[in-house]
């Protein structure tokens, strides 16, 4: 069950809601991870065993690392920790990289981070062990974040998880964040992302560079409007059940090189990587050489992370060799430019993306080569004007989606936010997202045309 | 109260379109399918705006709306015809069946043959995005296109897709301006959902009636519509080869053997099992832009040369 969906949204969020707020205050978490049980189980419900193991396990193996307040941190402890590391990323394993699993069970690359981070938590004194299972259990599986981030740290959310209230502000501000963060999906990702469609449909051998780099923009701000509405969505969730979920895209493309976009990007598993293996390897404080290798090994499982396929491999390799080349020597250059920085990065991050997308390895050098046609040719039939029809179709989306992806909207949206007209404001997106939405659920062929 | 003026609003919002949806979903909403128990009756209210049915749209103008067939009847004045055609088109036969006015002589069946790509200079190419295809990666630069993407037999004689000179102007403007020598019409695929075989070949028979009276001395080439894949056939309840095959049949009956003739391209992009290869397509329903070559060939095959 998606966010994007008329069944999440006007089904089981209004009944969940309903008797979440009916709950009273000492059962809220129960009613919680009922509900997120049946939201899981709804979308997958051969992994939700796995899903409950995971909570069971780690719960046990932590509260076993520290009997009594005075224990200290020694054998026992690490062999726990190792355990659960082993155990958490075991699985992860099997279903992500063995080969042996079909599919991949739904959220797990997400939680078995955010169960890892809080064993390590637990191991390095940080939190105390979770006693109560029920609220370890909410904090693991809480729908608005399972299946797709942000990935939240428990010490974050520790507090909420005892004693938390919802007020009208604060559901008000949840339902405005839901309805922009679905507004970002269905008026410009999945829009745009049609052109990225169609350019798959007439295959990349035949399409003319410009359409090459079209697809190429196009795919990158498919991909930011998506994701961070995805993230702006469960935000606003969070909100209306008095969790804080923290920021997950702060403007990426307007960053001025990929070291400053990937500190904008995917926030809380940049995040992750830097507490949990960066900074356990030394970070930058033992030397350039030992610096660059600590980048090295957070790129590789960035990479891994994201997929298995070469592909991936090729995204991370290609990123590493950007944030080397920016350590070494561009980064000061670009960092106090004023136009060189911009221009610089929406060449290469869309690059990158492209690898991204593009798992056939072979595909994807036929996409470089009709990006670059001097590399070669590809021998397909290529029809040299065909950008022209789809600039015509796709520029205000572009527009659209360039418009958005700086701060100035929400500079003037943050003006008349709390004023009748904000409020309007709100509503015609919520409209205008329905009016997309009910298009394109029922009948995908009134939208995407033959 | 004021502080909850979005959640407020968009509950209104949400209450005040359900209940126009569920008015009415038994008369201007009829024709759209929904599952309550997963999609909000709203949903009603926004696929008709889309189709350009409004709440306030009365009863009368909408069945005009929906039975499209009869609103171009209305519009072209040859109700009379086409049920004519449509007689015509049920007659039992095969691909070239013989005249239903009884003939004292039948000619001969004028037959195929290999054409190089001159032949289609004169030629004008009708037809959804499986024709837009064509013609951006067929490499027929001579040949006039008549296409765009989503059109249907519905629509296709009142929408303004031909570009003649610059300027967007309908097929029957199109047609009347210009003589071709061959008319290639391929349709079907995106009305599959909509009305039903009778009512789609009713219209189709009358379209070729149309092209004949606009083109007088042209060949008409009626094309089978391009299946789609097994992996799409197989999961789709509408857009499936089954349907498409059916129409085919009928399709191919509309052929006279000495102006309007059946091809199917679908005998050189489909595999044994009549599904279309998977090599071809990304999508399942459109050749990929390196294969149209491949339909190109297969016209080539299917030249008439000029009586004597």
């Amino acid at each position: 069950m998606v966010f994007s969906s008329f069944e999440f949204l006007f089904r089981f969020l209004p009944v969940f809601l309903i008797i979440y707020y009916l709950t009273p205050k000492k059962y809220k978490n129960l009613t919680l991870f009922a509900g997120s049980i049946a939201f899981y189980t709804i979308g997958e419900a051969e992994y939700i065993i796995l899903l409950l193991g995971c909570v069971v396990i780690n719960y046990v193996l932590a509260r076993l690392m520290y009997r009594h307040d005075t224990e200290g941190r020694g054998t026992r402890q690490k062999l726990l920790l190792i355990l659960a590391l082993c155990y958490d990323f075991g699985v992860l394993f099997f279903y992500k990289y063995s080969g042996f699993a079909e599919e991949l069970p739904l959220g797990i690359s997400f939680y078995t981070f955010q169960i890892a981070a809080y064993v390590i938590d637990v191991y390095r004194g940080k939190v105390p062990a979770e006693k109560a299972f029920v609220r370890l259990g909410t904090y693991l599986t809480m729908f608005p974040q399972l299946v797709a981030g942000p990935i939240i740290n428990y010490a974050d959310v520790r507090g909420a998880l005892r004693d938390r209230t919802v007020s009208a502000e604060q559901f008000e501000e949840g339902i405005r964040l839901l309805v922009l963060g679905l507004a970002a999906k269905v008026i410009v990702a999945d829009r745009i992302g049609m052109l990225w469609n169609n350019i798959q449909t007439i295959g990349f051998a035949s399409i003319s560079t410009p359409l090459a780099w079209m697809g190429a923009f196009a795919y990158s701000l498919e991909l930011y409007f998506d994701f961070s509405g995805y993230s702006l969505m469960a935000r606003g969730l969070g909100a209306m059940l008095g969790f804080e979920i923290p920021v997950n895209f702060r403007y990426p493309y307007i960053a001025k090189s990929v070291t400053e976009f990937w500190r904008r990007w995917h926030i809380t598993l940049g995040k992750w990587f830097r507490e949990y293996v960066y900074i356990p390897l030394g970070g930058n404080r033992k030397g350039k050489a030992r610096t660059l290798l600590n980048l090295f090994v957070v790129w590789a499982l960035t990479a891994l992370w994201h997929g298995a396929d070469y592909n991936y491999l090729i995204w991370g390799a290609s990123l590493l060799f950007l944030l080397f080349l920016e350590k070494l020597v561009l980064l000061p250059f670009l960092e106090k430019s004023r136009v060189i920085g911009h221009v610089y990065l929406l060449f290469v991050v869309p690059l990158t993306w492209v690898a991204f997308a593009v798992e056939d390895v072979q595909q994807l050098a036929v996409y470089f080569m009709r990006l670059f046609p001097f590399f070669g040719t590809t021998g397909g039939t290529i029809n040299p004007l065909d950008y022209v029809q789809y600039l015509d179709d796709y520029v205000p989306l572009f527009l659209l989606g360039i418009l958005f992806s700086t701060p100035l909207p929400a500079a003037l949206y943050r003006m008349f936010e709390k004023k009748w007209f904000g409020s309007v404001v709100v509503l015609v997106i919520f409209g205008l997202s329905m009016y997309y939405l009910s298009v394109s659920v029922n009948n995908p062929f009134l939208y995407f045309n033959f | 109260m004021l502080k909850y003026r979005v959640t407020l609003l968009v509950l209104l919002t949400w209450a005040a379109l359900s209940a126009v949806g569920y008015l009415g979903k038994d008369t201007i909403y009829k024709n759209y399918k929904t599952d309550p128990a997963k999609t909000p009756y709203f949903v009603l209210v926004f696929e008709g705006i889309h189709d350009g049915i409004y709440p306030w749209s009365g009863q009368g103008n909408l069945d005009e709306l929906w039975d499209d067939y009869e609103i171009l009847s209305f519009l072209t004045g040859e109700g009379e015809e086409m049920q004519q055609a449509d007689g015509e088109a049920k007659e039992p036969g095969e691909n070239m069946p013989q005249e239903t006015q009884a003939t004292e002589e039948a000619p001969a069946v004028r037959e195929f043959c290999e054409v190089d790509e001159s032949y289609f200079d004169d030629a004008v190419f009708i037809g959804d995005s499986r024709t837009v295809g064509l013609r951006d990666y067929g490499g027929l630069d001579k040949a006039t296109f008549y296409a765009t993407v989503g059109l249907n037999i519905y629509d296709m004689w009142t929408e303004k897709f031909c570009e003649v000179d610059g300027e967007k102007v309908t097929l029957e403007e199109a047609l009347g301006q210009r003589q071709f020598g061959k008319v290639y019409f391929q349709i079907g695929i995106n009305e599959m959902g909509r009305g039903n075989l009778e009512s789609f070949m009713q219209q189709y028979a009358m379209s070729v009636q149309k092209f004949r009276q606009l083109q007088p001395d042209a060949i008409i080439y009626v094309q089978g519509i391009m299946r789609v894949t097994k992996e799409k056939s197989d999961a789709d309840k509408i857009f499936n080869n089954e349907g498409i095959c059916a129409r085919n049949d009928r399709i191919a009956q509309l052929a006279d053997g000495q102006t309007v003739f059946y091809i199917d391209m679908n005998d050189v992009v489909c595999d044994g099992q009549g599904n279309l290869r998977d090599d071809l397509t990304f999508d399942d329903l459109h050749l990929l832009g390196s294969k149209y070559g491949i339909w190109v060939d297969f016209l080539k095959t299917k030249g008439i040369r000029p009586q004597e």
